[in-house]
């Protein structure tokens, strides 16, 4: 029975095709329709302000596309050190801004860039967000000082499977665009002009679904769930120096001042599995319903889970995902960090299984009431059994270029060099 | 060998002969018949000026001794294995391949030579069974992962075969200036991608061994080259030279060959990334800055 009716809708679906094929057609021998066909609403010309107090990317509304890159500092040279951050700013004030690529005038010489965007440089909202890691602090450079308080090696939780080659970094960029081939080709300028002083250790591409972006709805993940709707909102500038940005009030170095904690998780998901377990056992394991994202018993994505009206989790289970996040307990933003992850999609595992996931992001003012209570608190949750971290690190994002210092990480350098 | 070469070799006419008839594309490639009095001449290579003539001339003496060198290692290994001297016959074979990786861009240049002596397993699906694994990694197969002395008796003399009509090919070629000065960044382009992954010798680990050698073999380019570099270039080039040399010679040991590539730290490794990068950087400019004309420009 339900093989013909499949069969059914099978024909129906050819004739539309057809009746579309042949509409279309008749569409393109009527050059005023033709003419005002919709033309794409991507803004390629869009340009993010790099040189801020805070650097661009952190609380940015997510772009579509986005690649997160380590790096291992190969000099020892405080000086070589220095020159690094200062090319590494050149970069971003250059990639960042529109402008006519200069022709290349020798051809005897390699091609100044890589070409992949054509003869003109569109930034397409490009972002690119430097975070010094915490090997980067130790007797090298003279840093160790001056480590921001908070930086820590990630540590193993009891679900991670970390694998050194996924793990660490001295420094990563996060870099941020509306098209891969955006993305890319900062990526590629960036590492032609730093490869004296910085190896690339591991990499991550991720992206998220276009409709999204586009229609500005929360992005859905991997697992078919709306991901950032409790998100703290990025426009309460009060919320994010309480919770995002290091401020003067904060016990950190004066350096700091400005600068965010980045969490960086890439975490696996087994999504064949997902995909055969029942929807309510999804949803519970959330606390939220699939489709309109909104707390199981709640009609709307944006309605609260209202836990206080739940004291005995029969509604929102204790386990949920979303109740150990953030309890709303004793106040909203309980998770004290912000969102901003990216889906990824690489190869098979030699198992048949498909190697995708999240590359979890959050940036905090401080790694432990942020990033990782959040996690101790959901450390055993149901949603375990699915994904499996197994790389990334913690990051101190440097302060934006306010005036005070001409290119990123200049006033650390500056407090190494009078010690050194 | 014969018994197998026979069918493969009937085979092979068969399949020409089908080529030959049907393969129209093939024909499409070759210029068309010209008639008439408005003959079009074929411009031919740009000839290399005579400057660099004697540079040339060096680089293939040069890359001519490392072949003997070769030939003669490859001698000696057959020896140590007639007299069932494992370790021996290894040893000859990383010294063998490092005069090899000292001229292996020149080799390059000689159609799929490089392909027949010096594939590696992992060329072929098939990888180590691959009927087209043979010349060196087959014998560093057959040495130092199965030990199969005899086999890799017969290996060695096949890759013999191959070395001394290389050599012959060798002595009546010449090269034009744009491939020697080509060659010079080849040399650091192969170490970058393939030496300091650890990949070029999985049996022998003697990859340290191969990147000091291409090393040697891009400073000898530079060092015919010389007199035409500028100082100052010249100088960033050799400082290069002289600290990735630095970092290698921490892998020399007592008996003048390299410790094997897992002694090779993570700190070294990137220092090396760099530095080889940087010098892959600068002698990409070469071209340019010899103002080597390479094609007709219209």
């Amino acid at each position: 029975m339900k093989n013909t009716q499949n069969l059914a809708t099978a024909v129906v679906s050819r004739r539309n095709v057809l009746k579309a094929i042949a509409a279309g057609s008749a569409a393109l021998t009527l050059p005023s329709m033709a003419a005002s066909a919709p033309k794409t609403c991507h803004d390629y010309a869009k340009v993010i302000k790099f040189n801020d107090l805070h650097q661009a990317g952190v609380i940015t509304k997510e772009q579509k596309d986005a690649s997160f890159i380590a790096f291992d500092v190969t000099t020892e040279s405080l000086d070589e050190l220095e020159q690094c951050f200062k090319i590494l700013t050149d970069r971003i004030a250059y990639l960042t801004q529109a402008h006519a690529i200069t022709p290349n005038t020798n051809d005897k010489l390699p091609p100044r860039e890589s070409g992949i965007l054509g003869s003109y440089l569109k930034p397409d909202a490009l972002t690119i967000t430097v975070a010094l890691g915490e090997s980067l602090f130790d007797s090298r450079f003279g840093f160790s000082a001056f480590k921001p308080k908070r930086l820590v090696e990630m540590k193993s939780f009891p679900n991670d499977r970390l694998e050194q080659d996924w793990c660490g970094g001295d420094i990563t960029l996060q870099i941020c665009a509306n098209s891969p081939e955006s993305v890319i080709y900062a990526l590629r300028d960036i590492i032609r002009h730093t490869s004296a002083y910085l190896i690339p250790v591991w990499k991550m591409d991720g992206f998220l679904p276009s409709r999204n972006i586009d229609n500005q709805s929360t992005p859905i993940n991997l697992f078919g769930f709306k991901d950032g709707t409790g998100n703290a909102p990025a426009e309460s500038s009060q919320l994010m120096d309480d919770i995002v940005w290091v401020t003067d009030d904060d016990k950190d170095h004066a350096w700091c001042v400005g600068g965010s904690y980045q969490a960086i998780r890439l975490i696996r998901f087994n999504l064949e599995f997902w995909d055969r377990t029942p929807l309510e056992d999804q949803e519970n394991d959330f606390g939220r319903h699939k489709v309109s994202g909104a707390p199981i018993g709640m009609k709307h994505e944006q309605d609260s889970p209202e836990f206080d009206k739940d004291p005995h989790g029969d509604r929102i289970l204790f386990d949920s995902h979303i109740r150990r996040a953030e309890p709303r307990n004793p106040h909203r933003y309980t998770a004290e960090l912000r969102r901003r992850s990216y889906s990824y999609s690489l190869g098979v595992s030699s198992t048949g299984a498909l190697d995708m996931g999240l590359i979890f992001v959050c940036y905090q003012q401080n790694l432990k009431t942020g990033f990782i209570d959040t996690q101790k608190r959901l450390n055993g949750e149901p949603l375990e059994r699915y994904v499996k971290p197994f790389g990334g690190g913690y990051y101190f994002v440097l302060p934006g270029l306010d005036g005070k210092q001409t290119y990123f990480g200049h006033q650390l350098i500056e407090l190494a060099k009078k010690v050194a | 060998m014969n018994s197998k070469a026979k069918p493969l070799l009937m085979a092979s006419c068969l399949l020409l002969s089908l080529l030959v008839s049907t393969s129209l594309s093939a024909k499409a490639l070759r210029s068309p018949v010209q008639t008439g009095d408005d003959i079009i001449v074929a411009k031919g290579d740009i000839p290399t000026p005579a400057k660099y003539h004697q540079a040339i001339q060096a680089e293939l003496d040069y890359a001519s001794q490392n072949i003997t060198s070769i030939i003669s290692l490859l001698n000696q290994l057959n020896v140590a294995l007639s007299s069932g001297n494992l370790s021996q016959a290894q040893q000859f074979y990383v010294q063998a391949h490092q005069h090899y990786e000292r001229v292996r861009p020149i080799v390059r240049l000689f159609g799929h030579a490089d392909r027949i002596i010096n594939s590696r397993a992992s060329y072929f699906l098939q990888g180590t069974s691959d009927y087209r694994f043979k010349g060196f990694h087959l014998v560093e197969y057959l040495l130092f992962d199965s030990k199969n002395l005899a086999a890799a008796k017969d290996a060695v003399g096949e890759l013999l075969m191959y070395c001394r009509d290389l050599k012959q090919r060798l002595a009546q070629e010449q090269i034009d200036i744009p491939k020697l000065v080509q060659s010079s960044a080849d040399f650091i382009e192969m170490a970058i991608e393939v030496k300091l992954a650890g990949k070029e010798n999985l049996y022998s680990h003697s990859d340290i061994a191969d990147m000091a050698a291409n090393v040697q073999g891009s400073q000898h380019i530079i060092e015919e080259l010389s007199a035409f570099i500028p100082q100052s270039m010249l100088k960033q080039i050799n400082r290069n030279y002289q600290q990735i040399n630095a970092i290698m010679s921490h892998y020399v040991t007592a008996n003048g060959q390299y410790k094997t590539f897992e002694a090779l730290t993570w700190h070294d490794k990137k220092k090396l990334y760099s530095l080889l990068s940087q010098q892959a950087n600068l002698l990409a400019t070469l071209r340019a800055i010899l103002d080597v004309a390479v094609y007709y420009k219209f």
